[in-house]
């Protein structure tokens, strides 16, 4: 039998406390259930009543979409900004777990499918922090022209929103509007135009390089990849000599091959997730116009990467991210059609490595320099 | 007793008489001392409140002895990190009684950077009678000092002095989670996510570091230290949780860094209970040692195990805390709740344990009869000297009256910290803000 001893002196407060917790998710239209909130949502019932494991057969979709739900909601957990005191190590490297987890997955569903073509000439980009970040939301609309303009847009956005910088959306409709209009030597005249003028000449490279590898479908993706690693190249080429550079990351994502021949065919339909990722994008962008980057995470240059960084990259089928996010697509999902996957949520999914892996080597208290320390309140 | 407290001077300076409720109330750690005494609370504004047990009066028998606030100090301040451009929280991580060796009481108390050693001192007298100064303190015009006298102590309204005696800073790169002092009462150790310290309570300008798990590239790490204590009688072994669910009890003889365990406990995974959020449901909140030193208490998000320091396999016993929660972990995963860090108790004589949960509920668990009651902290269902009604939340089914159905926990009222007083069956709870005293009027008696 308890009873209550009231401790004197010390005055009650009657209030309950607000904001226990300080976690706020801002606007996200793709999570099932509204951030922030402290009751459980009825209709989330639905969704995790029941615990799925991947074998089960007809709800596997479930299960899918189950596991794009926390990818996604993992994202936003380490996108979120929280200026003031670092946040939580044990947190941070939990949720990133999960993403390692559930990308192993989509890694191990996508090793069942049959290898795409050779890889193209150009350096595998595994992902990167310039370029990818602002490749373009998909084109509204079942299938862009096969070939050049949409696949050549994907890769000249990142200049486009370099210029014009926070305009949410321009992210998300002038790459479409450019795709319609399928110019394609125009595009390479939007980009020698970067924020950073360090970044211009590596820019202008990345467009040589480009040129040179389109105009034809086949190896427009690979043009794009080339891109897209030109550009993260760029970025980090125009800032060298920042901190001590960490080795190239561990965690691994599901990335573009870069040889899939569907990857540039169209871009998928979910403006759900441009809108989402758009905004996001917007958040990452300071980070690419002033922060310190380091070269060698983005050197994926498997004869120059250290510490075997591209041995450690195994580019994922487009396929099985197709199949990630087949449930949130509105038409029906089949091998043939063109790749789904977001360049967007890819170029996320790699700003978010990048934010864990800045927020880790911040704390590591290594020889940060004074830029990437004045802005550290960027990031997670 | 009345006459008792009034007569006590307390250092009113840092009370503050809100009426509202302020994120610096909010209370982070409860710690009973050795003779459970005193009782130390600790919040998120840096303060430390320290609660003395009144002694029982002859005259009153069946009043039991209350508490009172007996000192309250300002233990942290905020700080700023001009390298990384982050502040430094000044709430108090944890308190530590050190045991006490002189008529002094001594306690360390850490926000994420910095330990701090606290002595409280008790003034009761003052001397009078001095030859050179008069009462006010006044030099006394020494014409009219005709004779000596020797001063005299009298007796005073008791003043509660507390001092810094010693600040243990930059000794950790990482935010410290745990600190425990060890048997030998020379050395204590602090625990950050990376890292373990081993300090000696006399020097602050160097410690030895005893754990180190921070792996050469920071983006191959997956596991961080939670919790970590030291043995309650030897000296050489301590034990540290992950976040892995793993623990690891080391013993600082076999080398100066114990990388290497000299046991792992770690259950095995149960495959029909898989999900997603497996790992971060394993993830090990709190760990301690039961007073024999036999056990080891572990808390996880849904279940408290208790372990046998001799068997690794798998927790002796197990559980549930709020196992209506696990259909629910998306949720909570999205509103953060999942990484809640409850802390769990064992009673005076280990055969009872207890931990928070949500709606301001904690559970006791006995471990002999296997019987455990879940029980409510607020002022609405607990008046002082009210008898404390079991609560049960409902998982569908049948509902009977006075349930809560899982549906409306609030999950901002949580129950982190309970501390347990160590011989009697006193409790002390930490709601958010509000500091709850229960006892059990029964059995006051450990039996």
């Amino acid at each position: 039998m308890w009873l209550r001893l009231l401790p004197r002196g010390l005055p009650h407060f009657r209030v309950p406390c607000p904001g226990l917790h300080s976690t706020c998710y801002g606007v996200c239209l793709f999570m099932l259930g509204k951030g922030g909130k402290r009751k459980f949502d009825e209709h989330e019932d639905g969704l995790e009543g029941k615990i799925l494991s991947p074998s089960d057969g007809p709800s596997k979709v479930s299960y899918t979409l189950q596991r794009q739900t926390i990818f996604n909601i993992s994202l936003m957990k380490l996108y979120q900004q929280r200026p003031l005191s670092e946040p939580s190590l044990q947190r941070t490297v939990l949720i990133n777990n999960m993403l390692r987890r559930i990308q192993e997955e989509l890694r191990r569903e996508g090793s069942l499918r049959p290898a795409g073509p050779a890889p193209a000439a150009a350096p595998a980009p595994p992902g990167g922090l310039g370029g990818c970040r602002e490749a373009p939301p998909p084109a509204p609309g079942p299938a862009a022209p096969p070939g050049d303009p949409a696949p050549l847009e994907a890769c000249l956005t990142p200049a486009s929103l370099l210029e014009d910088d926070g305009d949410q959306d321009t992210f998300c409709t002038s790459p479409a509007a450019a795709a319609a209009a399928a110019v394609q030597p125009a595009a390479p005249a939007r980009l020698p135009s970067p924020a950073l003028p360090p970044e211009k000449d590596s820019f202008s490279s990345a467009l040589d390089e480009i040129e040179e590898l389109c105009p034809t479908p086949t190896s427009a993706q690979a043009a794009a990849s080339a891109t897209l690693a030109a550009a993260a190249a760029a970025a980090t080429d125009g800032s060298k000599g920042g901190a001590a550079p960490p080795k190239p990351d561990g965690l691994l994502l599901p990335e573009a091959r870069p040889d899939d021949p569907k990857l540039m065919d169209s871009l998928p339909g979910n403006f759900e997730v441009t809108t989402s990722t758009g905004f996001l994008t917007d958040l990452t962008l300071d980070d690419i116009l002033f922060a310190d980057i380091d070269t060698s995470m983005y050197d994926f240059d498997p004869c120059t990467s250290a510490a075997g960084a591209a041995s450690k990259v195994a580019p994922v089928s487009a396929d099985d991210l197709l199949k990630t996010l087949a449930p949130y697509s509105s038409q029906p999902v089949a091998p043939s059609q063109p790749f789904k996957m977001d360049l967007t949520e890819l170029d996320h999914i790699m700003e978010a490595n990048y934010q864990l892996s800045r927020a880790v080597r911040n704390r590591s208290n290594c020889s940060c320099s004074p830029t990437s320390s004045l802005h550290t309140c960027h990031l997670l | 007793m009345g006459e008792d407290a009034d007569a006590r001077k307390i250092n009113h300076g840092f009370l503050r008489d809100h009426g509202y409720v302020t994120e610096a109330d909010v209370i982070s750690t409860v710690e009973f001392n050795h003779t459970g005494e005193l009782l130390a609370t600790g919040d998120k504004g840096g303060r430390v409140v320290v609660f003395q047990r009144e002694p029982e009066s002859k005259n009153a028998p069946h009043s039991q002895g209350e508490y009172d606030v007996y000192s309250t100090f300002q233990s942290h301040e905020p700080e700023f990190d001009y390298l990384k451009s982050l502040e430094i929280e000044e709430k108090i991580n944890k308190i530590k009684w050190l045991p006490q060796q002189n008529a002094a009481h001594s306690l360390l108390s850490t926000n994420d950077k910095t330990i701090k050693l606290w002595k409280i001192t008790e003034r009761d007298k003052r001397p009078e009678g001095y030859n050179l100064k008069d009462e006010e303190g006044k030099l006394k015009d020494l014409s009219t000092v005709t004779s000596l006298q020797v001063p005299v102590l009298k007796p005073m309204d008791l003043m509660v002095e507390v001092s810094p005696r010693r600040v243990f800073a930059n000794g950790h790169t990482y935010h410290i989670n745990s600190i425990s002092v060890n048997s030998d009462c020379e050395t204590y150790m602090s625990a950050d996510d990376l890292r373990i310290n081993l300090w000696h309570l006399a020097i602050t300008d160097r410690s030895f570091n005893i754990v180190d798990i921070k792996p050469a590239n920071m983006e191959d790490l997956t596991e961080v230290i939670t919790a970590s204590e030291f043995h309650p009688h030897h000296c050489n072994l301590f034990v540290y949780s992950s976040s892995k669910g793993s623990l690891r009890l080391c013993d600082m003889r076999a080398a100066a860094l114990c990388d290497k365990h000299s046991k792992l406990f770690e259950e095995p995974e149960d495959p029909s209970n898989r999900s997603f959020f497996s790992e971060i449901i394993s993830s090990v909140s709190d760990v301690k040692f039961s007073h024999s030193g036999r056990y080891m208490l572990t808390r996880d998000y849904l279940t408290v195990k208790v372990w046998d320091l001799n068997m690794e396999a798998r927790p002796i016993e197990t559980y549930q805390v709020h196992d209506y929660l696990r259909s629910k972990l998306c949720s909570l995963y999205e509103n953060d709740c999942i990484f809640d860090k409850f802390e769990c108790a064992w009673n005076g004589s280990d055969s009872v344990i207890m931990t928070g949960a949500y709606n301001n509920f904690f559970r006791m668990f006995d471990r002999n009869t296997k019987r455990d009651v879940t029980l409510e902290a607020s002022r609405e269902s607990s008046k002082p000297r009210a008898v404390l009604k079991p609560r049960r939340v409902c998982v569908g089914g049948k509902r009977r009256r006075d349930d809560i159905s899982v549906d409306s926990l609030d999950f901002t009222r949580k129950i982190l910290h309970t501390a347990w007083h160590p011989a009697e069956n006193i409790i002390a709870i930490a709601a958010t803000n509000n500091l709850y005293i229960f006892q059990d009027k029964v059995n006051s008696e450990m039996h």
